[in-house]
């Protein structure tokens, strides 16, 4: 159902720019909290039924129940939504539609961050992150984003305790073990903790759109959504407690790690008890998805609706990427022999007659090249193992459907 | 001579394109992998309180030092774990 404008009786839809929600038509603007509307009153007695309440438990259902279908309040159209959407746009009129039961009672969020990234800044923010990319693929040269989507995602703001026992070994013993090992026991608490809560989405891109400021939140009121698409939370507690347990265990251990520095090599034993206090809120957090085609493969880039981090990663021309480092391999490893030789001949190979120890410090040096062109190999998978992460991420299916599944 | 000239050959080359290689792959981390962080501990902790500190320990005591400091369940309430789907708290 469409929010109408109490001056011209047209659709609302909330501007990111404003902070408030804007008539296209005539130009009228009001507070989210100001607009009353019937069919905010229809929502609070409206109560959600389970998939499981009217169709049943029986799994083969699922296929079947791909979308529900909505009539648009301005057109009378059919608005088709999927999972577990809340809001979305009529195909027919372009209309903001929020489907209230959706939203009802038990599935109202108690805060939002409303969206402060305007679709123009996204898209700016994303051509800007592209620009500045190197080895780019011809078709990327002039950006063709094929779909924007603002869209609304659940969150689970949770407080939690963690008390944890661990063992840690490092680095640097005595000459009987090279290792020590350290036992620490501790506690900390966890606030205000933002768990995503589609299922659709992963964790590991879900996290890297952290940290959203919580002073911003707002009590909900389903106006905000209008011009935005939303899902509501699809998570199961047991879901929510292995997401806090594992993000807490992460920010222990890395603590008492810290505690030995580089020497830490390991937790090799631990005990842990992770409780989440029964406070936690439901909240929606704004999100815009960027997707554009590139040779053939969907790339999804997220950006925090409210502070413009951008998460994605920018594919590479890898044939470029080949020829660059085998060339300037080529280039460096002639330069480099030809500097280790006039150094091993300057401080004296066996054969030259100068004295052995200057001899034995030229193989030294040898030895080291080796070491540090391994080193560096290392260090330069390491980092492209980190680049093709975040590329998988960004190129993923179950993210491109996420945003694709969508009307309008 | 030769020998050693072989062996500045073989570890510069070597050197050479791991060089090579780690330049390219700083540059490409650097420009094209944007947003790769998560929120930082600081944000949602107030940092952990240490409760005992064991500095003398061998490596087959680590189970005895488990076994006799695993922290205890929580005797306050908390949110169960289960398969049904998260719904708003009522203890706000």
């Amino acid at each position: 159902m469409a929010t109408l404008c109490k001056n011209c009786n047209h659709a609302l839809v909330f501007e990111p720019a404003l902070g408030k929600l804007y008539c296209a038509y005539c130009g009228s603007q009001f507070a989210a909290e100001d607009v009353e509307s019937d069919s905010k009153k229809y929502r609070e007695n409206e109560r959600v039924l389970t998939r499981d309440e009217v169709f049943g438990d029986d799994e083969t259902y699922e296929e079947f129940l791909e979308s529900y279908v909505y009539t648009c309040s301005e057109c009378g159209g059919e608005i088709s939504i999927h999972g577990t959407e809340v809001s979305t746009t009529c195909i027919y009129c372009g209309n903001p539609n929020v489907v209230f039961s959706r939203v009802a009672k038990e599935m109202t969020p108690d805060y939002i961050i409303p969206f402060s990234v305007t679709r123009e800044q996204a898209l700016r923010y994303v051509q800007q992150m592209i620009s500045k990319s190197v080895l780019l693929p011809k078709e990327l040269k002039a950006l063709n984003v094929n779909d924007i989507k603002g869209i609304y995602l659940p969150y689970w703001v949770v407080n939690a305790n963690h008390e944890e026992a661990a063992v840690v070994q490092v680095r640097g013993g005595s000459a009987v073990s090279k290792y020590t090992y350290h036992g620490r026991k501790g506690y900390m608490t966890i606030k205000n903790f933002p768990l995503d809560g589609c299922r659709m989405l992963s964790d590991e891109s879900s996290t890297c759109l952290e940290p959203f400021d919580l002073s911003a939140m707002r009590k909900f009121d389903e106006d905000y959504l209008l011009g935005f698409y939303s899902n509501s939370s699809d998570i199961t507690y047991e879901e929510m407690y292995l997401a806090t347990e594992r993000r807490a265990k992460e920010i222990y251990e890395s603590t008492i790690k810290k505690e030995f520095g580089k020497n830490a090599e390991r937790i090799c034993a631990e005990s842990h008890q992770t409780a989440i206090l029964n406070d936690y809120k439901y909240a929606m957090f704004p999100v815009w998805f960027i997707t554009y085609r590139c040779e053939g493969k969907p790339n999804t880039i997220l950006i925090n609706g409210q502070t413009g981090k951008i998460v994605g990663a920018v594919p590479w021309n890898k044939k470029a990427f080949k020829w660059i480092t085998i060339i300037s391999g080529i280039v460096l490893g002639v330069v480099l022999t030809l500097l280790l030789r006039g150094i091993v001949s300057a401080l004296g190979a066996p054969e030259t007659g100068k004295d052995s120890a200057s001899s034995i410090t030229g193989q030294f040096i040898l030895g080291f090249g080796s070491l540090f062109g391994m080193l560096f190999a290392t260090v330069a998978s390491i980092k492209m193992a980190k680049v093709k992460k975040l590329l998988q991420l960004t190129q993923s299916d179950k993210m491109f459907h996420f945003v694709k599944k969508r009307q309008g | 001579m030769a020998f050693i000239n072989f062996l500045a050959a073989l570890f510069g080359a070597g050197l050479g394109f791991g060089l090579a290689f780690f330049i390219a792959a700083t540059i490409l981390n650097k420009n094209n992998n944007i947003g790769d962080s998560v929120g930082s501990a600081s944000l949602y902790t107030g940092g952990v309180v240490m409760t005992d500190k064991d500095n003398a320990m061998k490596l087959k005591d680590e189970n005895l030092y488990i076994i006799s400091h695993k922290p205890k369940k929580p005797d306050y309430p908390t949110v169960p774990t289960g398969k049904g789907l998260v719904e708003r708290s009522r203890d706000q």
